[in-house]
């Protein structure tokens, strides 16, 4: 389904993916960077989470142990893609602001090799980053 | 496409482990010379097949049979192909909708197939030293010989 992009969405907003799978990430070169594959989609709608106070915590929490791609929503436009927001598809006990969840992907539809072509470019870009994991904030007895 | 032909190097894939018994029901052959990684990779294959499950905030990693079918053609092919060039053992990740990628790293360059549900053929892509991607394109199990010239290009790094 073709998105519509969310112009309530800053051009300097930061969006985080989980990196769910340790194929996610790959090291070329001595850098290690997301890889292409995580930013594929089938359906052409990649998860994210728009970075705002708590968030991190919230997403290693529910995520534990797996690592963020910090992705600027600037690359993510930059290839063409839209932003749109999807409250309805947060996790089920998300603790943050559920406005946060958004999706990305083309405006109008795009063959998968030109898609892939286009996660390529966000893996690839230079401001996008892997965030380790926060520790878990230890509970008091 | 043929089948190999059986080789003192060769085994039919036995039918009492399940993961090799679905690759059996392909009546493929392979040469284990070649492609040591193929048992454990096809072992990995259906972990993913019946772990996936649909995560929310991050993708449906549920792999569809029919797709982890196609990814064991594939798999059985390039291990055919791995007889007459020897191919490192592949890396499998599922990825977001039910896909799955299949990628193979030979210092910095890398060679994808990704494998889309309801979809019988493969995007691939072919990367070089410098992590810049040098081919990519569409192929269908069929064309053997351009799967063929695919991984040897890899190989041998070649440009095209």
């Amino acid at each position: 389904m073709a998105l519509i992009d969310d112009g309530t969405i800053p051009a300097d907003a930061v969006l985080f993916r989980v990196l769910a799978h340790p194929g996610w990430t790959t090291n070329k070169g001595g850098t290690r960077r997301p890889s292409s594959i995580a930013f594929y989609e089938a359906g052409g709608e990649v998860s994210y989470f728009i970075d705002v106070p708590g968030m991190l915590t919230e997403l290693s929490r529910i995520f534990p142990g797996s690592e963020i791609a910090r992705v600027p929503a600037l690359a993510v436009r930059a290839v063409g893609f839209a932003i749109e927001r999807r409250p309805g598809e947060c996790p089920e006990d998300f603790q943050c602001d559920r406005g946060c969840h958004v999706v990305a992907g083309p405006p109008a539809e795009l063959t998968r090799l030109e898609f892939q072509g286009k996660a390529r470019n966000i893996a690839k870009d230079p401001s996008v980053t892997i965030i380790r994991p926060e520790p878990p904030i230890p509970t008091v007895p | 496409m043929s089948p190999f032909a059986a080789t003192a190097t060769a085994a039919r894939l036995a039918p009492t482990n399940p993961d090799l018994a679905r690759a059996s029901q392909l009546e493929r052959v392979v040469g284990f010379e070649s492609a040591r990684w193929l048992p454990s990779l096809l072992s990995e294959l259906r972990s993913l097949e019946t772990s996936g499950a649909n995560v929310r905030g991050v993708g449906d990693l549920r792999v569809a049979h029919a797709t982890a079918d196609n990814v064991r053609r594939l798999l059985m092919v390039t291990a055919e192909a791995a007889i007459r060039d020897p191919l490192p053992e592949p890396a499998l990740a599922p990825f977001s909708g039910g896909g799955v990628a299949l990628t193979w790293n030979l210092g910095n360059r890398e060679l994808t197939f990704t494998v889309y549900p309801e979809h019988e053929d493969f995007i691939f892509e072919r990367t070089d030293d410098n992590d810049e991607r040098i081919q990519d394109g569409v192929l269908a199990l069929s064309q053997t010989d351009q799967l063929s010239h695919l991984i040897t290009a890899f190989l041998t790094n070649a440009v095209r």
